[in-house]
């Protein structure tokens, strides 16, 4: 397990690396700087008017040679000590992610949590209902809210319960009665996404044989549905939620800027605006560093959940065979045994 | 139908039967279009207490549906009509409570395959001892002494520890045996079990029949066992219900089928089966001890130009984060212009990889492989391309072999559009021909590979492969994947086209039985290296290696009685180190010094 761990560390490392360099380069081609936009003035992007003491940060900032920048930039992101934002002189990249990631977060534990009690059931049920009307109503509506943006759930309640009934504040961050409408909103696409990952996993499960095996042990379907099929089919599930609260975590911005929450979506988007540099490439590789995070978290779940996982983590033997249950299987549009036809034919491999 | 159902049914006169079921139909309902299907439809069985019925027929048949329909494990889709009565009660239409008392305690049941039928993320342990607890048999303590003891009984060595493993730690054998201890551990009096090792290799499965005879006998446990597999049948049943279409045809005690079958579906079932006449193992001549070593004795090497494909020293080695696999070690081989040669071993001997060394579908770690005198391993590009017609490959899969996308004439004329042999129009008549070579009507020929049987598309593959006039075919496992009538059929087209043309043959395949048939020589195979390489006569004759004899003995004929096997024995002796001798012109075997 350690030695998984260590090599799970390296990847995330190099990864980082990465993420940092096509972002930083990606930044770099894109037309317009803050010098640029802050020499405009007041633009269609917004004021970008300095703050005193903006002169120093873009002198030190986006007039040096590119390479620099990121060195000096990688130097503190290592340090935890990205200096000065262009826009923001006195306040520094790391304090801004420090206050607005609390806010984000404090929105995607609820969310996520609501998204986990509603799709489970829902999915649930549409999968022992197969073909029944409850499956194809929950399937047809969730579709569909699939298919809507999400801000426009974030409208609609807005429309509801704030102008229509005036119960709930419009907009703003000022007290809990503030989160109950953007953790609604926030929860109703990935509700609709896992409720349908659910259905299509447990009915994956629900076709395996040890179902049957179960049921002719004597099992009630109630029992067998618990004790077998639904620990089996939530293992993938994992795989799922893991990248749902990560998004959620690093800020949606649609729903934060609709919403005026100042949370880490609501910085971002105001820093591309504004092309504040540091600000930029610390909240990109924030979130890197989240979702890598979250991504390592999800392994040591499934180990835990699967013991087939777990063995191949440990490198135990017998690993040859472990394969994630129940994930969708990918079809590459060729079996081995058509290609290898088509080579024993005399086609290329291509 | 013409016969009244109570002719129909085994005439035993056994006592009270254990279960009697009597005018069974399963109705399959389409949940979209409503559409129905009868799956069963008058099926009438007797289970005496301690008797055995084998279920036979070929795939689609209802076998498996019959039985499930009978524990009421079937999908909500089925509906089931008619009478089951066990130990006196009726078991359709009980309700669910009542029903649950006698699924795993009365009637147990065995599945194919124990990988897919116990649950991968629990241990044998809660797989054992559930069942315990849901029927109130025992507290937790003792159901856990039960199913130790459980596993005990059907040969698992080390229960105490094995009972915490996970079902995937276990070797396929020992999977399915514990599946059986799962299945009996509740003390049912009848066990239902489906086709139970027919996803196992053959000496594996004779050990667990065995098993499942032994349970009979200690036990007392009546069996209904479903199988395709008429050898397996008699081996383990007395009675015999030959089901097709979801009815019976024809259902009496087993030896009677085999004295004098009436149906004519039973006679084709019969005729299909490969039987195999098994040399008496216990009274075989040792003639290994005073062969000459091999450079002693005088060479008896064909004439080298007859030899269409020649490899020496052979060697794959696959690497992967696992470490290294050994698949094929130090394999000598050749086959002459016309022969066919048979490669037989258990899964994992390395006949499949030998397959794709000799086809370079892979290439070796080491040794050679020349065709018709001329090197193949540095052929490139134009040569290699060129070398490709004269060599085909036939798959054990044949739908996953066709090109879904393309229609079965297209699928045949691929080989001839990719070496560009002959205009569109020649190309396509040639693809007509072939079909009609193996018996595809010309009016079917614009239809896809999904709209065939299985018979049929091996055969559509088979057209395929010869449309380049290839001078060898390799075909890897080309029947296994068949049902027997049909596996029969594909097997004489074989043979046949591999007179008219005069083909050389490489044939891989698990069973002896159907190497037997096609093979003019046959090579037995085992951890990756040759054990015994034998004109087919000479191997079947006077089998000398171990593992070969081994392979022998877990034969099941129809006609004749199995080989003894010695229980106490151990696994056969299938070592690579020793030296590959030739005891007779022709016959060669692994020699172990010591």
């Amino acid at each position: 397990m350690l030695g998984y761990m260590a090599r799970r560390l390296v990847r995330m490392v190099l990864s980082l690396v990465a993420v940092s360099l096509i972002t930083f380069v990606l930044l770099q081609m894109v037309p317009g700087s803050f010098s640029e936009l802050s020499n405009a003035g007041s633009t269609i992007y917004g004021d970008v008017g300095m703050v005193d003491g903006g002169e120093a940060a873009v002198n030190q900032g986006d007039q040096r040679p590119a390479w620099q920048q990121y060195l000096s930039f990688m130097k503190g992101l290592v340090t935890w000590d990205m200096g000065p934002t262009y826009k923001y002189p006195q306040a520094s990249v790391e304090e801004l992610i420090g206050e607005a990631f609390p806010v984000s977060l404090t929105l995607a534990i609820p969310a996520t949590l609501l998204t986990l009690v509603i799709a489970i059931p829902i999915g649930m049920l549409a999968a022992v209902k197969k073909d029944k009307l409850a499956d194809y109503g929950s399937l047809f509506t969730l579709t569909t809210i699939q298919a809507l943006p999400g801000y426009l759930f974030a409208l609609l309640l807005v429309l509801i319960f704030s102008v229509g009934l005036n119960v709930l504040p419009v907009r703003g961050w000022k007290g809990p009665e503030y989160m109950i409408i953007p953790v609604i909103a926030l929860a109703v696409q990935p509700t609709a996404v896992l409720a349908r990952y659910v259905r299509s996993s447990m009915l994956e499960a629900l076709r395996d044989e040890y179902v049957v095996a179960a049921l002719a042990k004597g099992g009630t379907q109630r029992t067998v549905l618990i004790r077998h099929v639904l620990r089996n089919s939530m293992i993938p599930l994992v795989t799922v939620v893991g990248p749902i609260f990560a998004g959620l975590a690093t800020g949606t911005v649609f729903v934060e800027v609709l919403l005026g929450i100042p949370g880490l979506g609501r910085l971002f988007s105001s820093a591309a605006r504004q092309r504040d540099m540091p600000l930029l490439m610390g909240a990109t590789m924030f979130f890197a560093i989240i979702l890598m995070v979250m991504n390592l978290l999800v392994d040591i779940a499934y180990g835990l959940l699967d013991p087939r996982i777990r063995l191949e983590q440990s490198g135990n033997k017998g690993s040859r065979r472990a394969k994630r249950p129940g994930q969708p299987k990918v079809s590459t549009g060729m079996s081995t045994d058509s290609t290898e036809t088509v080579v024993a034919i005399g086609g290329t491999r291509v | 139908m013409t016969a009244p159902v109570a002719d129909r049914i085994p005439t035993v006169e056994k006592g009270e039967p254990l279960l009697s079921v009597r005018d069974l139909k399963v109705t399959f309902t389409q949940p979209r279009s409503k559409k129905t299907s009868v799956v069963v439809d008058g099926f009438n069985l007797d289970i005496t207490p301690g008797s055995s019925v084998a279920v036979v027929g070929e795939s689609g048949s209802g076998k498996t549906v019959s039985m499930r329909a009978l524990m009421g494990v079937l999908p909500d889709t089925a509906t089931v009509t008619g009478s089951a009565v066990y130990e006196g009660k009726e078991l359709i239409g009980m309700p669910e409570n009542k029903l649950r008392r006698v699924r795993g305690a009365g009637i147990g049941m065995v599945f194919q395959n124990a990988m897919s039928a116990l649950n991968p993320t629990r241990t044998l342990k809660v797989q054992l001892t559930e069942h315990l607890k849901w029927h109130g048999i025992t507290n937790r303590a003792e159901a856990t002494r039960r199913a130790i003891e459980a596993l005990d009984r059907v040969g698992i060595p080390n229960p105490d520890t094995r009972i915490k493993m996970y079902p995937f730690q276990l070797s396929g054998g020992q999977r399915q045996r514990a599946m059986i201890a799962m299945a009996i551990v509740a003390g049912p009096k009848l066990l239902i079990a489906d086709e139970p090792t027919t996803a196992l290799d053959v000496t594996v499965q004779r050990q667990v029949l065995d098993l499942l005879k032994d349970l009979r006998r200690n036990e007392g446990l009546a069996l209904a066992m479903i199988t395709h597999d008429l050898g397996v049948a008699k081996y383990m049943c007395d009675d015999v219900v030959v089901m097709r279409y979801g009815e019976i045809v024809e259902a009496k005690s087993m030896q009677g089928l085999l004295d004098g079958a009436e149906h004519p579906y039973s006679n084709q079932l019969l005729d299909a089966a490969i039987d195999v006449v098994v040399p008496d193992l216990t009274n075989i001549a040792d003639i290994s001890s005073d062969a000459a070593p091999a450079d002693e004795v005088p060479e008896t090497e064909l004439d080298e130009s007859q030899m269409l494909v020649t490899a020496t020293d052979l060697e794959k080695i696959f690497r992967g984060r696992g470490g290294e696999v050994r698949a094929v070690t130090d394999v000598d081989i050749s086959i002459a212009r016309g022969e066919t040669v048979g490669v037989v071993g258990e899964s994992g001997s390395g006949k499949s990889t030998l397959a794709r060394l000799l086809t370079r579908l892979i290439e070796p770690t080491e040794g050679d492989v020349s065709f018709d005198g001329a090197d193949v391993l540095g052929l490139k590009s134009a040569g290699l391309k060129a070398w490709r017609r004269r060599v085909q490959m036939v798959f054990q899969n044949p739908y996953s072999s066709l090109l879904p996308h393309l229609t079965v004439v297209d699928n045949v004329l691929e080989p001839l559009r990719v070496h560009q042999v002959g205009t569109k129009e020649e190309q396509y008549h040639r693809a007509l021909d072939l079909l009609s070579l193996v018996g595809i009507p010309e009016d079917r020929a614009e239809n896809y590979p999904r709209q065939f049987s299985g018979g049929q598309q091996q055969r559509i593959a088979i057209a395929r492969a010869l449309s380049l006039e290839p001078e060898l075919l390799v075909c890897d496992e080309p029947t296994s994947a068949l049902d027997v009538s049909i596996q029969a059929q594909v097997l004489d087209l074989l043979e046949d086209l591999q007179e008219r043309l005069n083909l050389s043959m490489l044939f891989i395949t698990h069973n002896l039985a159907v190497a037997q048939r096609l093979s003019d020589r046959i090579i037995v195979m085992a951890n990756g290296t040759i054990m015994e390489s034998a004109p087919t006569d000479d191997l079947f004759g006077s089998p000398q290696h171990e593992y070969t004899q081994s392979l022998l003995s877990a034969i099941l004929p129809i006609r004749h009685d199995p080989a003894t096997v010695d229980e106490e024995a151990g696994p056969p002796r299938a070592s690579i180190d020793g030296e590959l001798t030739e005891v007779r012109p022709g016959h060669w075997v692994r020699v172990y010094q010591d």
